[in-house]
């Protein structure tokens, strides 16, 4: 809150986040929840309770004296739901009062009421992916025989619906990409998967592949906490898009910006979030706030964050690939599919990021990607700046280990042939000289190579042998993957932003440093590098995130890169001020503004050149082993090398390191964290530009683990996060093969005899 | 229901339904170091010292602590073994989040009090279910490391071997 | 609206239970999701929380929480139970919960049940007038007008001896369950074998154990695919009717072949 008393037009926002909303209290507060509708389709004709008591209140869309829909990266979304439903569970109107208790009480008592015809909608979506269920009896003679077959000749409920009536379109594609190059791009796509995939090529190599986020129960829901203050309107939430909330209250509640502070909380968590649906929630709120007039606080419960504020998007990945026998990858036909769910605003942003990955940093020849985000009766998404390209990551790096094993070639073979600069008709250029230099590090520290060797000779080895073997070992796999991470993405459509900073060097040897507020640990990078350039104590150092509401950042917190590019704007900015110092009077300002030289380089109609800045670059190495008795996996070591350029500080990376490794650990295998005691990082400092080394962990370290599990298994595990039954399955299903393949080459033998004889 | 404890060295009586969990009670009369994490009683962000040891209080329904004696962290803070703790986790380069404090802080306490010096697998033990928020495991055990050093020999010891651990 | 009595002794515990119908004895509640209509918790009730050693037996009130129980020391507790209560949640959690509401938890049997079976524990069980001894091999619930007044473990220190939890790490669900085994041998002989599965439902079969007691050692593959029907044979007996996943039911079997691997 404001110290002091200001005008409203000059008060000024903090973007530092600081407490918890949920902490938040005042007097009077109501306590609010959301009442949702009840199916996935239909259409409401109002939400009403039989009785509601004094200091209860009910509001709805009709409710909202502004515009009833929030606009996001120009699309709009409903603030509550109205007229036709989009989704189970879509939020029709917020009810609020005095006792908590009570409160969930009534919830109980609203009725959501549909029109009729949407009934026959609901019923096919709800027989859409069930099988017409058959009941079968162990004993035919049983008394009750004769009622289930009664039961077994009753019609189908599809042939008795009235189709008219049944809401047709429920998936729309909303965004797509495709990326042709080489052959495909010359001679047509039938043509040229004519020319690759006929069997002419040593080895076609097809596969689906998906990674699935599992957050963490630990994290604070999301939620907000708004009372009026006067003319003013405050807002307590954990929103990284500051401007963006203060928008669309404003736009809903029909009131002026400068009359909304917006207090920004921390949000926890793994994923990044604070983007649009924390501005619907909060605009939610607010309006239960600015109706009542007293102070509302909701607080999302932890079924209500899993089910409609899941992070990110779900994908799933097809990869079909001509390869040489020399390991060389001359076609690859890639298909990622990616769920938005009803609404996503980002997902053209999100198709374009996935497409661009691909490949990851390898060069094809010839190469099909086609991007199709469609939507679905899921509830909403977002986009997850942090981490976006994980699972496009997975899936290639999984790819090239199937290709390995299928060629018989090393991993590192696979990745160097594979790597050459010659291919000019690729369309990306990433600054990947410097790639190879990490997985030869994380190779050469973990041995992988003489481990994978024998890993796999001893997988072949138990195939063959009897699938029931006396005093089985545990399963032993090594897997290996590589990606990148990026400071800049110059094809952004979403959140095109300058990066901007501003230093003031006053006559106390004090420096402030205007900009987005960032993680401690990179607040002390900020601090470090003024520090050293000014020769001044970092103690005199100080960051100054409050903005009056004309200057606040149009774009939210995540799309600004705070290492490489503010750190290098820091720089400047600090060597300006030293030069000026002795010889203007104090105090002295400087801004400084990043460059729009680099994306020049890329160019977005034909969607070809250099889409990043600067990366980092990792290596994850991991060797499992897996219990055949209790399917329990156990890591046995994690090895990481990292390159991003200038470490600042090696202490803290490593620390942010680690724990980003133990959150991913928690996030493998479903229900289980997997323990790991030997965990080795490495940094390779090169003369790269500093990078980001979050999310690095990320991308990495998924597919190096299915690799191990994939190789221990001696089959492919093509899904993360894996589930015990998963591998019970993959087990059986071997072993099934295993005996199938026995008896056929006894039945053989038995042939060969006979006909000897 | 009226039940009569000791919370924060004051005799009071909390007011709720039987079953109503212990966090959300102390939540409700302003004690916000409480926090609501997993609600599953793994994460720790709900910790309370109960009798002098942390419990997770997601898990406690009012009704059964009749007469205990309760400690949360705001009160905790007055102590000595606080600062212990918190000069042992920053020679260690943690820096809690806000969400977790009380579960690390409190289970750092659990060790501190011991007579003996835990091993580095006795602490694993204690703190490997806690939320990964802010401090990865390896260093919040070199900070509790580091507090019982400054228990035994004291923070210039203990800054000497902080450099070590690093 | 649910109400929770108190008692600061067995005596009131006693006059709180005859005066309240439907009363239910609860422990530390950490795993509760909703609790009964009407309870009353052994927790904090000293004549409830006993813990004695005795030279061959242990003796633990239902009140006594499970890190008090390990604060007894590993050396002074058998090696399963140690590594059972271990394998429970979390320190934090085991501050409050108690080894009485970790046995008489209805439905899905806890982590701890199996090693107690193991172990041939007996509960003492008090009414007012009356106290019975039964073994927990078939105990099923605390009976109406009872209280779970003591726990009596034999102290055993058999030759090879395994514990696993089976299924989620922190949580119980449709899929955990525990798993144990003892062993003792003499003069190349197997000369007793405790098998104890608890879970969806408790597997223990004396008559089991007695078939393979006296197999020679070292055993051969022959000796434990034999033994492996038998067991397998039991368990489908016992699991007829009930709601067991194939996952825990092999699990189950590849824990009992690892077992017995051991022995040879």
């Amino acid at each position: 809150m404001p110290k002091k008393e200001q005008t409203v037009k000059t008060m000024k926002h903090s973007l530092e986040a600081t407490g918890f909303y949920s902490d938040a209290s005042r007097e009077g507060t109501l306590y609010a929840v959301l009442v949702r509708s009840p199916a996935a389709t239909g259409k409401v004709k109002g939400v009403t309770i039989p009785e509601l008591p004094e200091g209860y209140y009910l509001f709805t869309a009709n409710d909202i004296p502004g515009e009833k829909k929030a606009d996001i990266n120009n699309q709009s979304w409903k603030i509550f739901g109205y007229d036709n439903v989009s989704y189970s569970g879509e939020p029709l109107g917020i009810l609020c009062g005095p006792d908590e208790n009570k409160v969930l009480e009534l919830l109980e008592n609203v009725s959501v009421n549909f029109d009729i015809e949407s009934l026959e909608s609901a019923l096919k979506k709800a027989m859409k992916h069930q099988k017409r269920p058959v009941v079968k009896l162990n004993e035919p003679d049983s008394d009750i025989s004769s009622f289930v077959s009664e039961i077994n000749e009753l019609p189908s409920l599809d042939t008795v619906l009235d189709n008219r009536r049944v809401e047709q379109k429920t998936e729309e594609t909303v965004a797509s990409r495709e990326i042709k190059s080489g052959v495909f791009a010359k001679k047509g796509i039938a043509q040229a998967e004519k020319k690759l995939f006929s069997g002419k090529e040593d080895f076609i190599c097809e596969e689906t592949w998906k990674l699935g986020f599992l957050p963490p129960l630990w994290k604070e829901t999301c939620g907000s906490f708004c009372w009026k203050d006067g003319k003013c309107l405050h807002i307590s939430a954990p929103t990284r898009w500051v401007t963006h909330l203060m928008q669309t209250v404003s736009s809903t509640l029909n009131i002026p910006s400068e009359n909304i502070i917006v207090h920004k909380t921390k949000t926890s968590g793994v994923f990044s979030k604070g983007m649009w649906r924390t501005s619907i929630l909060a605009a939610q709120v607010a309006l239960a706030s600015y109706l009542t007039e007293k102070p509302v606080k909701l607080v999302l419960t932890q079924q209500e964050q899993d089910s409609y504020m899941a992070p990110g998007v779900k994908t799933q990945i097809s990869y079909k690939t001509a390869v040489s026998k020399e390991g060389k990858i001359n076609g690859i036909s890639a298909f990622i599919d990616i769920d938005v769910g009803c609404f996503n605003p980002f997902a053209q942003e999100i198709a374009d990021r996935m497409s661009i990955v691909a490949c990851n940093y390898y060069r094809p020849k010839n190469i099909h990607i086609v991007t199709k985000a469609h939507t679905s009766k899921n509830p909403p998404t977002s986009i997850c700046l942090r981490g976006i390209d994980s699972q496009v990551f997975f899936a290639i790096e999984n790819h090239l280990q199937k290709i390995a094993d299928q060629t018989n070639l090393l991993p590192d073979e696979i990745r160097r042939i594979n790597l050459e600069k010659k291919n000019t008709d690729f369309p990306f250029d990433f600054d990947s000289e410097n790639a190879m230099e990490t997985f030869t590090k994380a190779l050469e520290i973990s041995d992988f190579n003489r481990k994978y060797a024998s890993f796999n000779m001893d997988a072949l080895d138990r195939i063959q042998e009897n699938s029931n073997p006396f005093f089985a070992l545990p399963l032993r796999g090594i897997g290996v993957a590589t990606a990148f991470n990026v400071s800049d993405y110059y094809g952004t459509t979403a959140f095109p932003a300058d990066e901007k900073i501003e230093i003031t060097l006053f006559p106390n040897e004090h420096v402030v440093i205007h900009a987005m507020n960032p993680s401690q640990g990179v607040q002390e990078i900020w601090k470090k590098t003024a520090s050293e350039i000014l020769e001044i104590k970092k103690d005199n150092i100080s960051i100054d995130s409050e903005y009056e509401i004309s200057d606040l950042p149009d774009t939210p917190d995540d799309a600004h890169n705070t290492i490489s590019s503010i750190n290098e704007l820091i720089k400047k900015a600090c060597i300006d001020l030293q030069k000026k110092r002795f010889h203007q009077p104090l105090p002295i300002t400087v801004k400084k503004s990043s460059s729009a030289s680099f994306k020049k380089n890329w160019n977005k109609e034909e969607f070809r050149g250099t889409p990043f800045g600067p990366a980092s670059y990792a290596t994850a190495v991991v060797e499992v082993e897996l219990d055949t008795y209790t399917y329990n996996e156990r890591i046995k070591g994690i090895w990481i090398v990292i390159d991003c350029g200038e470490l600042f500080d090696k202490s803290a990376a490593l620390r942010a390191i680690r724990l980003e490794i133990q959150q991913q650990l928690e996030m493998l295998v479903r229900g289980k964290a997997i323990p790991c005691e030997n965990i080795t990082i490495n940094f390779i400092q090169t003369k790269n530009s500093a990078g980001q080394i979050g999310e690095l962990v990320r991308n990495t370290l998924p597919a190096a683990f299915s690799s191990a599990l994939s190789l221990a298994l001696a089959t492919q595990l093509t899904k993360i996060p894996c589930t015990e039954r998963q591998l019970f399955e993959l087990i059986k299903q071997r072993e099934t093969k295993t005996e199938k393949q026995e008896e056929k080459e006894q039945s053989e033998q038995k042939e060969k005899e006979e006909a000897k004889e | 229901m009226n039940v009569p404890v000791t919370l924060n060295g004051n005799k009071t009586i909390l007011e709720a339904p039987a079953d109503e969990t212990l966090m959300s009670v102390l939540r409700r009369i302003g004690c916000s170091s409480v926090k609501c994490g997993c609600g599953q009683g793994m994460c720790g962000s709900c910790t309370v010292l109960l009798n002098d040891n942390p419990v997770a209080t997601c898990k406690i329904p009012l009704g059964i602590i009749q007469n205990a004696d309760i400690v949360t962290l705001e009160y905790f803070e007055r102590t000595k073994e606080y600062t212990m703790i918190m000069k042992g986790f920053e020679l260690a380069g943690i820096k809690l989040c806000g969400l977790c404090d009380s579960g690390k802080i409190f289970s750092a306490y659990q060790l501190l009090k011991l007579s003996k010096i835990p091993s580095r697998e006795e602490i694993s033990e204690q703190v490997r279910s806690l939320a990964p928020c802010c401090t990865d495991m390896n260093t919040l055990i070199n900070g509790i490391i580091l507090a019982i050093e400054i228990r035994d020999k004291g923070v210039e010891r203990a800054s000497r071997k902080a450099e070590r651990l690093k | 609206m649910k109400s929770i009595l108190f008692a600061k002794n067995i005596q009131e515990l006693f006059f709180q239970l005859k005066s309240n119908q439907e009363l239910t004895v609860v422990g530390g509640c950490t795993q509760l999701d909703e609790l009964p209509g009407k309870s009353i918790s052994t927790y904090g009730i000293p004549d409830l929380s006993h813990i004695t050693r005795h030279e061959r037996f242990l003796e633990i009130g239902p009140g006594a929480t499970l890190a008090q129980i390990l604060s007894i020391g590993q050396s002074h507790l058998p090696a399963i139970l140690y590594e059972a209560i271990l394998s429970v949640a979390n320190p934090i959690i085991r501050n409050m919960a108690t080894i009485g509401g970790n046995i008489c938890t209805e439905g899905h049997k806890r982590t701890l049940f199996a090693p107690l079976l193991a172990l041939d524990t007996k509960l003492e069980l008090r009414s007012q007038t009356e106290t019975r001894i039964e073994p927990l091999q078939t105990f099923k619930k605390v009976p109406d007008g009872f209280i779970l007044s003591n726990i009596r473990i034999p102290l055993s220190y058999p030759e090879v001896s395994i514990f696993r939890r089976i299924g989620p790490e922190h949580t119980i669900t449709q899929h955990s369950a525990s798993f144990v085994f003892l062993g003792d041998t003499e003069r190349n002989s197997l000369v007793d074998v405790k098998l104890a599965f608890a879970g969806p439902f408790v597997f223990r079969s004396k008559n089991l154990e007695n078939m393979i007691i006296g197999h020679r050692l070292p055993l051969t593959k022959k000796d434990i695919d034999e033994i492996q029907l038998m067991v397998e044979a039991e368990f489908q007996k016992a699991s007829t009717d009930q709601m067991i996943s194939d996952v825990v039911r092999q699990q189950f079997l590849n824990l009992t072949r690892y077992s017995f691997e051991q022995l040879t």
